[in-house]
C-alpha cells in the first residue's frame, strides 16, 4: 500500500524535447476538466518540462486553442 | 535578423477569397518593408476555445516570417491592431529557421475531415 509507483515523466519517455502550442492534444492530456493545469506532482512530468509545458499552455490559451476556464454552460 | 511565428485568428464570416485577400495585404505590408515571407497558411475553420469579439468560431492563418530589424515587431502589432478583420494574434520569436512541419498538416486534414 505505502509503495507506490514512481512516476515517469511523459515527455522523457517518448522522447519530446521541444512542446508545440499547437498541438492540443498533447496539451490536452496536461489540462483537466476545468481548464487547469495539472499538478506536477500528479502528471510525475520533469522539471525542466514542466516548465516548457506550461508556456505552451498558456500561448496556446491566449489564441482560444485552450479554455482559461472551461464551465459548462448547458 | 530573427525569425518569428505569427498565429492569427480572421473573422469566421469571410469565405476564402477573402482570407487569400487579407493574407496577400499582410504579405505585401511585410514585403514593402523588406522583410521577408517563408511560409503563410490557412490552418483552417476552428472552434475558439472562448467567445472572441462574440464569435464562436475562427479562422487561424499560420505565418513563418523573418524580420531584418526587431523593432518591426512594434509596427506589425499596430498594423494588426488596427486591422479590425483580425479578431486576435500572437508573436513568438523562433530560435532557429522555421521547419515546416507534418504534424500541423495531419491536424489539419482530421478537421477537414
Amino acid at each position: 500500500m505505502l509503495s507506490s509507483r514512481k512516476k515517469s515523466c511523459y515527455f522523457k519517455r517518448n522522447h519530446i524535447h521541444e512542446i508545440d502550442y499547437k498541438d492540443i492534444k498533447l496539451l490536452n492530456k496536461f489540462v483537466n476538466d476545468q481548464g487547469k493545469i495539472i499538478p506536477r506532482r500528479v502528471t510525475g512530468t520533469s522539471m525542466k518540462m514542466h516548465r516548457k509545458l506550461v508556456t505552451a499552455i498558456k500561448r496556446a490559451r491566449n489564441v482560444a486553442l485552450l479554455p482559461f476556464a472551461a464551465i459548462d454552460r448547458d | 535578423m530573427n525569425y518569428y511565428e505569427i498565429l492569427y485568428i480572421v473573422n469566421p464570416n469571410y469565405g476564402k477569397d477573402k482570407i487569400s485577400e487579407i493574407i496577400h495585404d499582410i504579405n505585401q505590408h511585410i514585403e514593402t518593408k523588406k522583410h521577408s515571407v517563408i511560409e503563410h497558411n490557412f490552418w483552417g475553420k476552428k472552434p475558439l476555445a472562448y467567445n472572441i469579439n462574440k464569435e464562436k468560431y475562427g479562422n487561424y492563418v499560420l505565418l513563418h516570417t523573418e524580420f531584418n530589424d526587431s523593432n518591426f515587431v512594434n509596427d506589425f502589432k499596430a498594423f494588426l491592431n488596427l486591422n479590425s478583420e483580425v479578431l486576435k494574434y500572437l508573436i513568438i520569436k523562433l530560435d532557429g529557421k522555421p521547419v515546416p512541419k507534418e504534424e500541423v498538416e495531419e491536424v489539419k486534414e482530421k478537421e477537414n475531415q
